[in-house]
């Protein structure tokens, strides 16, 4: 190395060593933070203690309004601190591989549909202890706690709803149901799919293919891909984090959307031209869980009973979202406007029989990646 | 000439160490190495060629259409990038060590360094906000009327080549330049002066010097391009992954942790091959040269 410096140094340009260090230097450097920075979605989970929560969310502004009017407040009242993780969907499969690894990162999930029935298929969730579902029995709806109260392994907080969103500003003639968003003729212009759950995408491609809500089960894998391979040339997007979505909408990148309802109304902000279509709605249940083994349980529990107990709380949160909520009675706690666009009180909203939809989760993935990808 | 001087350093301190000693030195590393490497390693090729089919897990596997496009858009991106990359890298590592003009120096060196240090994720949105829809350079086309209304840029191939290519130019920058700085630069005059133009001075007396470094940086490239993840998923969108998204997928959202192992495992074949390849073309003395 030597000698090659003194060799460079005789040519045209001197001092080329300083310049060399600096770049080997940086190229150290990214190399270090490249393997040190790669993980960015998943929270640490902190060897049980009492004092900590790891909360995993799927992001965006739903994980946004629940810090906002939950997070914050509980930690502020009980001392416990709250970690967001933003895993961004999969949660049945993510908990699974954390099962399998012996090392379970979170301690709640704030699990969307479909996920809580696949973690309560797979057993990987703690039961709620007597005491807790004692406790919360008086404040919660009837039949909040889910699959049932004799087997309560999560609280059902009202769900979302994947429906059709219409940007007005770009399409003449907006599709007001499934039918009329597959039939590309007659409703021109670009859509949007949300892909980051296999049952929500197959089942609103059979409902795009006329199947009827109660012929959903057992989802007749084929007709459905079929379906949506025959719509693929016209989705310009198919999104599989919230934020994506969102993106997908604000730039108008595509003038028809299909996604959760908590992203349609949160991107109505920043494009008040979108129009909602509740027909042919897919709602799944959504619920407080916590992952068997998780390593800060108690106050897991402790903070689902003090979710419970807050229903002016969960009012505020449903205001600002349009999501649902679990509390009893809330028509005490939410004005008429609010109950009235709640996805529970839409008519032509289907309620998804999330077992049903766990059962058939990992054939479905399997072949929509076919007609993703291949 | 180093053996000479080895030679002459009997007494006091000695650069290298008995047998014992430098296996002792070098057992912490060992270890680790054993631990963090070796071990995942094999684990990684028994989950790939155990249950259910052995070593026709991998037929298995590629019989899926999804899985085997996947493989191909890795590769052939990659293949893409690089030559973008290395072509650039080269002219611009060439301007980096013979331009005579400070700011010339420091601008180049700055748009190396700079994205280098900046985050991936920060990079990408970037790109983001200038290829959407609505973004920079839709706007700036349409408002200069070369296309009429906006064209689809995010989430397509030319996304997914434009982010890597950025990010990947300081990794071929880097290494051409460390390669260039033992070339003479009197020798481009020694050849002018024989009556070479300045182009075939180049052709045939820089690049056949530079060739080991020029093919060590497609190396490195490459092998770094095929395993993106993060870049393909936000620019290319779900329906060109690369396989990186594909083996995320596979653990996390379908759970089946084999099929994750043998899309890792081809990986691993692509990249070793690729590195054999690259130390047989220029000889394994001028490549381990040519890396410092």
């Amino acid at each position: 190395m030597s000698s090659q410096r003194t060799h460079a140094r005789r040519g045209m340009r001197g001092r080329p060593g300083t310049l060399t260090a600096l770049m080997v230097g940086a190229l150290v450097a990214t190399f270090a933070s490249a393997c040190g920075g790669s993980d960015s979605g998943s929270g640490s989970g902190s060897g049980g203690d009492p004092k900590s929560l790891v909360i995993a969310g799927w992001g965006g502004s739903f994980t946004a309004a629940n810090k906002e009017a939950f997070y914050d407040q509980f930690e502020k009242e009980t001392g416990i601190k709250v970690t967001i993780a933003t895993p961004g969907g999969g949660f049945a499969a993510k908990v699974a591989a954390q099962r399998a690894g012996n090392n379970i990162e979170w301690d709640l999930l704030e699990a969307p549909g479909g996920d809580t029935s696949k973690l309560v298929l797979d057993g990987n969730l703690e039961k709620f202890p007597a005491s807790l579902v004692q406790a919360v029995t008086p404040l919660v709806a009837d039949g909040a706690l889910r699959p049932s109260p004799a087997e309560p392994y999560y609280l059902d907080h009202g769900g979302t709803v994947n429906l059709i969103g219409c940007n007005t500003k770009l399409v003449k003639k907006c599709p007001t149901n499934p039918r009329e968003f597959f039939d590309v003729k007659s409703f021109p212009g670009t859509r949007g799919i949300t892909a980051n759950n296999p049952i929500f995408t197959s089942l609103f491609g059979l409902a795009g293919d006329g199947v009827q809500p109660q012929q959903y089960f057992p989802a007749d894998v084929d007709r459905a891909m079929n379906s949506l391979k025959r719509i693929k040339p016209n989705v310009s997007v198919w999104a599989t984090t919230p934020a994506q979505m969102q993106q997908a909408i604000v730039d108008g990148e595509v003038a028809i959307m299909q996604a959760p309802n908590t992203v349609l109304i949160s991107a109505m902000k920043s494009v008040p031209e979108l129009k909602l279509y509740w027909e042919g709605g897919l709602l799944f249940d959504e619920g407080w869980c916590v992952p068997k083994g998780a390593k800060n349980k108690e106050a897991a529990f402790k903070f689902i009973q003090w979710y419970a107990e807050k229903r002016e709380l969960q009012a505020k949160f449903t205001t600002k979202l349009g999501a649902g909520t679990a509390g009893r009675d809330m028509q005490k706690y939410l004005s008429p406007e609010v109950l009235k666009n709640l996805p529970i009180n839409k008519t032509g909203v289907t309620l998804v029989d999330g077992m049903a939809g766990a059962k058939q989760q990992q054939e479905l993935g399997k072949r929509l990646r076919e007609i993703l990808v291949g | 000439m180093r053996q000479m001087r080895r030679r002459t350093r009997t007494r006091g301190w000695q650069s290298t160490f008995s047998g014992p000693t430098g296996l002792a030195l070098i057992a912490p590393f060992l270890a680790v190495a054993a631990v963090f490497i070796v071990y995942p390693f094999v684990e990684l090729l028994r989950t790939a060629f155990g249950e259910p089919n052995g070593f026709g897990n991998v037929g298995d596997f590629l019989k899926s259409p999804a899985a085997r496009r996947t493989l191909w858009t890795t590769c052939f991106t990659s293949l893409i990038v690089t030559v973008i990359v290395v072509g650039l890298g080269a002219v611009l590592a060439w301007s980096l060590r013979t331009t005579r003009s400070r700011l010339t120096r420091m601008v180049i060196a700055m748009a190396v360094f700079v994205p280098l240090w900046m985050g991936a994720v920060m990079k990408i949105y970037a790109f983001t906000v200038l290829l959407e829809r609505f973004g920079v350079v839709n706007r700036t086309l349409t408002s200069i009327g070369l296309i009429d209304e906006p064209v689809q840029l995010l989430r397509t191939q030319f996304a997914v080549v434009a982010g890597m290519t950025y990010q990947m130019l300081p990794y071929a920058v880097l290494p051409m330049y460390a390669v260039y700085v033992t070339i003479d630069l009197n020798l481009i005059q020694a050849a002018e002066s024989m009556g070479a133009s300045r182009v075939r001075a180049l052709r045939d007396v820089v690049t056949p010097l530079a060739l080991p470094g020029l093919l060590a940086s497609t190396v490195i490239v490459y092998v770094i391009c095929i395993g993106y993840y993060l870049t393909p998923v936000l620019l290319g969108g779900a329906t060109a992954p690369f396989t990186a998204s594909l083996i995320a997928d596979d653990i996390f959202n379908l759970f089946q942790p084999q099929q994750a192992a043998v899309s890792s495992v081809l990986l691993l074949i692509v990249a070793g091959i690729v590195i054999l390849g690259g130390l047989r073309l220029v000889g394994r003395e001028r490549m381990r040269r040519a890396l410092g």
